[in-house]
């Protein structure tokens, strides 16, 4: 398995796609950051080589789903050559069927270039023209309007947007829907007429799903890789024993994640005058301090076996029927790669991981504002608690939010419910799942960011002990923009400030600069 | 034009909720709401100057209620109190949540029992007058606090405010129209984060809207009966009178209403000798449905009419009043009733969902598939069933209870929290999306009617057809379907398809 890194998302700003294998990092460039992309020759001639064969195909009537039949349970009709295009507009418009609230931005950013990725490896039939209509799209941030509610896993939501490509429907300016023919024109672009197959290509794969999942999977990436710092955070905060970070108790367990996860927190609290004091001062610390190395560490073999999974279906055409020409031989091969359970399996399991690792951010968050078991630090960590709250709220807000997650943590692949006249009779339901993934990752955030804040509060209390250079570093940066809480003060900006440095990795970055990448 | 408006004083209702939160009515208060809310402050008022330990008017919050608070201190530490619990997070509620929540505060705090100050009170019936709708980040409440701190910062001039459409600083908009913020004094930046104010008024918009899905369910299911040649034999009273259930009859006297005049079940009698359950058993699961809906809606209206704040004000002996701690201010009725809400729903989607299924498929429908006239090269209505069943997989998730759920608090001076918010913000919106797979089953009725050339439906279907297309139109060429859905969907909320039944046969039972 690759090394799960996120290290150089930021920097990447050009994209060129050959052979559609992009790294999570390249794929979180381009969807979240803007980074544009391009084709290289490659890419192009196996584009138009694959193309050229479902024409071939048409031509010769031969009899390929979707291409010369009806969809679905309508595939005992069959369609004549000249209906070959206006199949297509009927399998978008009549597929437009999700309702309800919009993706945002960066969800269809990342759906536009998965739509590239799956239908670009040469197993699709598409067409050069569509692709880079796709790719101006993403070059000019131009988002189509696809209501985000009900979908099993494909079509609904990708037909919103393939509409958008024929001209019709609505892109979104500045939140408002905007006619799409409009937006074309001010961006001198043309829509496009989809050849045959070209509809059922970009409606029919795991696509949307892939696409949420990779964006949860980023995001419970970092948050991980935040909550390992502020378990270093926490460790001080609350003078945790690093005893229990000895890396001889961790190899006695085979766990990778475990190791590493005792070996990033021990590292950034090497020096700690805090922790060299309270070494001994317990026998042993509460379950929250103790055994976070292997809460940490199960949570990102999760994470890993995610990323794997979800990986691979990136790298993966997911299309029926799917084109293939091998040893002189052409052929379309209807099939059930379109579905998408493995990703939506493994999206409800992020969830999961967000949830387990979600009580332990929680129950350190309470303890160290907790005065009956933050050893002796002040009632929520406020010099003058009565007439100060001080934080007290915070803790609340994480519990709610924790609240939140554990609901979303039931699984969405479990369900099922036959579609299209029982043709299609299990479903993935793998869409709900990867979009649910991406909402627990980032109500995770938010409480690592509840964490950060309190924590830093603990450690000022505890002056003039000092902390490591490394937590130090953390601490002064923050300090800058949030400064400790002697009376209430309103909370909610300094909760949106350190989320938005975790999300930004300025935290994890600050970490690395002295001590190297955070083993994952 | 008549000014629609709400005199406060009385008992109030879910519709009043509605009416303010979702329909702009206006907000006065009587002389009695007025002269409870000065009594009762005069007391407070007395607390304060005595100094004797009362919660949260001598003394600190939560955990820290063991700490004394000096006099001159106690308009610090009401502000303190609103500006700590600014803690939720996320994107903005609703707007009609906002004013929903709002609403609920004038009604909650003006029972006489809080020791709210009438000044504050006039300050957000002002707001809601005036269409300003405080900024409020919906994420991290265990049921109350957080969401309701926000609405208290714009009380005393700060944080921000939504006005006409657009988000401005609390303190521009106050400028503007000349108002002054709010000093709170002692004891009310407590009632105003405290209390179920939250849960109260998402699950009560949510009840109200799962009363309008309910019995729209009683129309569509009745529509697919007859496009599906049901029998009315299983709703026969007979059946009901033997296992009384009210619901479950009046439910089975709705379909019988609404169907009475039908020349195609007329027709179509003893075609089967009985349908499948999605059909035959409407009574039994709609009834069910319906009784969890009525049980969640009267123990919101008895929320909406109690004193839920901590410690209450009563009156005491020799003209003096007396301040008891208690923990009205718990939101597990109203959670569990906004939980319930979501399985009574869920599960009438769940049935509609199936009909759904059986108009569209051909196995099961006798009618042409996917009710399309030309098939093959036409999808018809083939991906709505998808889109409903994509939905009614969200909402089995929404389904899951929040309040089994319980996080310590507070150094667990709190140790076990309701998590009725969570539970009403998911009711509320499960409840919004069940009214598209509503709409989509009425949109496939619709269109399965245009295949009985010559015989006609009821005279109450008939008018549900007409309604429905008058928004959207029969479907042959393959168009988009998103705008049909969204439109039906907007007459499902709006309740017209409830209307339009109701002219032709009375009002439904619910």
């Amino acid at each position: 398995m690759d090394k799960v890194t996120i290290k150089n998302v930021k920097n990447i700003k050009t994209v060129v796609i050959t052979d559609c294998l992009l790294s999570l990092e390249e794929f979180i460039a381009v969807a979240k950051y803007k980074a544009t992309i391009s084709y290289s020759e490659e890419f192009i001639r196996n584009v138009a080589k694959s193309r050229n064969i479902i024409d071939r195909f048409l031509n010769e009537e031969r009899i390929i789903y979707g291409v010369t039949t009806g969809f679905g349970e309508n595939v005992r009709y069959t369609i004549s050559t000249k209906d070959a295009a206006q199949l297509q507009k009927n399998i978008v418009r009549s597929h437009a069927c999700a309702v309800g609230e919009p993706l945002n931005e960066e969800q269809i950013r990342a759906i536009l270039l998965m739509m590239i990725l799956n239908t670009g490896k040469g197993h699709s039939g598409i067409s050069l023209n569509t692709l880079e209509l796709i790719k101006n799209f993403l070059n000019n941030n131009i988002i189509p309007f696809a209501p985000g509610e009900g979908s099993v896993g494909y079509l609904g939501v990708e037909a919103h947007i393939a509409l958008t490509f024929m001209g019709e429907g609505y892109i979104l300016k500045n939140h408002k829907k905007v006619p799409a023919p409009e937006v074309l024109k001010e961006y001198n672009l043309k829509p496009v007429e989809f050849g045959c197959k070209e509809g059922l290509s970009l409606l029919n794969g795991s696509m949307t799903v892939t696409a949420l999942a990779l964006l949860a999977l980023y995001e419970m990436i970092v948050a991980m890789k935040n909550i390992e710092v502020s378990g270093a955070l926490v460790y001080e905060a609350l003078r945790a024993t690093v005893k229990a970070l000895d890396p001889r108790i961790h190899n006695a367990k085979k766990h990778d994640e475990q190791i590493t996860s005792a070996e990033n927190i021990l590292k950034m609290l090497k020096d700690s005058e805090i922790s060299e004091k309270y070494m001994d001062d317990k026998v042993q610390d509460a379950y929250v301090l103790r055994a976070m190395p292997q809460i940490c560490g199960s949570c990102k073999k999760l994470i890993k076996e995610a990323y794997e999974v979800i990986m691979d279906e990136m790298y993966s055409s997911s299309d029926n029927p799917e084109i293939f020409s091998e040893n002189n031989i052409d052929e379309a091969l209807m099939c059930g790669n379109f579905d998408g359970s493995y990703v939506g399996s493994h999206a409800d399991m992020l969830c999961m991981a967000a949830s387990i690792i979600g009580n332990l951010v929680e129950r350190s968050t309470d303890r160290m504002v907790n005065r009956n078991l933050n050893g002796g630090l002040p009632a929520f960590l406020v010099t003058e608690p009565g007439l100060n709250n001080g934080f007290m709220i915070p803790q609340y807000t994480s519990a709610g939010l924790l609240g939140e997650i554990k609901v979303l943590s039931h699984p969405s692949t479990v369900d099922s419910i036959s579609t299209c006249a029982n043709q299609e009779d299990p479903v993935s339901m793998g869409y709900f799942a990867a979009k649910k993934a991406l909402i627990a990752s980032k109500k995770l955030q938010y409480m690592v960011s509840i964490e950060i804040m309190v924590s830093l509060q603990a450690i000022d209390l505890l002056k003039p002990l000092k902390q490591s250079p490394v937590t130090k570093k953390v601490h002064d940066f923050l300090r800058e923009s949030v400064p400790m809480l002697d009376e209430d003060r309103y909370i909610y900006p300094d909760i949106e400030y350190i989320l938005k440095q975790i999300q930004e990795m300025t935290i994890v970055e600050i970490v690395e600069n002295e001590i190297g990448e955070l083993k994952f | 034009m008549k000014v629609k408006k709400i005199i406060l004083g009385r008992k109030v209702s879910i519709k009043d909720v509605v009416n303010v939160s979702r329909y702009n009515y206006s907000i006065e208060f009587s002389e009695e709401y007025i002269n409870r809310v000065n009594k009762c402050r005069r007391y407070v008022d007395k607390f304060s100057r005595d100094g004797q330990a009362i919660y949260g008017i001598t003394t600190g919050l939560g955990d820290n209620c063991d700490k004394f608070i000096n006099e001159e201190d106690r308009e610090i530490i009401q502000r303190n109190t609103i500006l700590s619990h600014t803690c939720s997070v996320g994107e903005p509620l609703e707007k009609e949540c906002v004013r929903a929540m709002m609403f609920v505060m004038l009604v909650h705090f003006g029972t006489g029992h809080t020791g709210i100050r009438l000044e504050t009170l006039e300050r957000i019936k002002i707001l809601l007058n005036n269409d300003i709708t405080p900024f409020v980040p919906k994420h991290g409440s265990v049921g109350y606090l957080c969401l309701e701190a926000h609405i208290g910062e714009v009380i005393i001039g700060e944080g921000k405010v939504y006005y006409k459409d657009e988000l401005l600083l609390t303190k521009e908009v106050y400028k503007k129209l000349n108002l002054k913020p709010i000093v709170l004094s002692s004891k009310e930046g407590l009632t105003i984060v405290s209390g179920t104010t939250s849960v109260t008024a998402l699950t009560a918009l949510a009840v109200y809207d799962s009363i309008t899905i309910a019995k729209t369910g009683d129309i569509s299911g009745s529509l697919s009966l007859e496009v599906l040649k049901g029998t009315l034999m299983a709703m026969d009273d007979r059946l009901m009178q033997v296992r009384p259930h009210e619901d479950q009859r009046y439910t089975a006297d709705n379909i019988r209403n609404i169907l009475s005049g039908s020349q195609i079940i007329e027709k179509y009698k003893g075609c089967r000798v009985q349908d499948a359950l999605s059909i035959r058993c409407m009574p039994q699961l709609h009834g069910a449905a319906k009784k969890l809906i009525k049980d969640s809606m009267k123990t919101v209206e008895i929320e909406l009419n109690s004193s839920v704040d901590n410690p209450l004000i009563f009156d005491g002996e020799n003209d003096d009043g007396t301040a008891v701690m208690g923990c009205n201010a718990d939101g597990s009725y109203v959670g569990m009733a906004a939980d319930t809400m979501a399985i009574a729903v869920t599960n009438l989607a769940k049935m509609s969902e199936r009909r759904i299924d059986r108009l569209i498929n051909r196995h099961v429908s006798g009618l042409p598939a996917f009710l399309n006239k030309d098939a093959g090269l036409n999808n018809g209505l083939m991906i709505v069933q998808y889109a409903a069943a994509g939905i009614l997989g969200e909402m089995r998730i929404a389904a899951h209870p929040a309040t089994i759920d319980n996080v310590p608090t507070c150094a667990d001076q709190e140790d076990y929290v309701s998590m009725g918010y969570n539970a009403a913000l998911k009711a509320y919106e499960c409840v919004k999306l069940s009214k598209y797979i509503f709409a989509i089953e009425l949109i496939c009725g619709t269109q399965a009617l245009d295949f009985y050339d010559g015989l006609k439906p009821s005279p109450a279907t008939k008018r549900v057809y007409d309604t429905i297309r008058k928004v959207v139109f029969p479907i042959i060429n393959d168009i988009n379907l998103h705008p049909c859905i969204e439109n039906v969907a907007e007459l499902v909320k709006n309740q017209k398809i409830i209307e339009c039944v109701e002219n032709v046969v009375g009002k439904l039972i619910f």
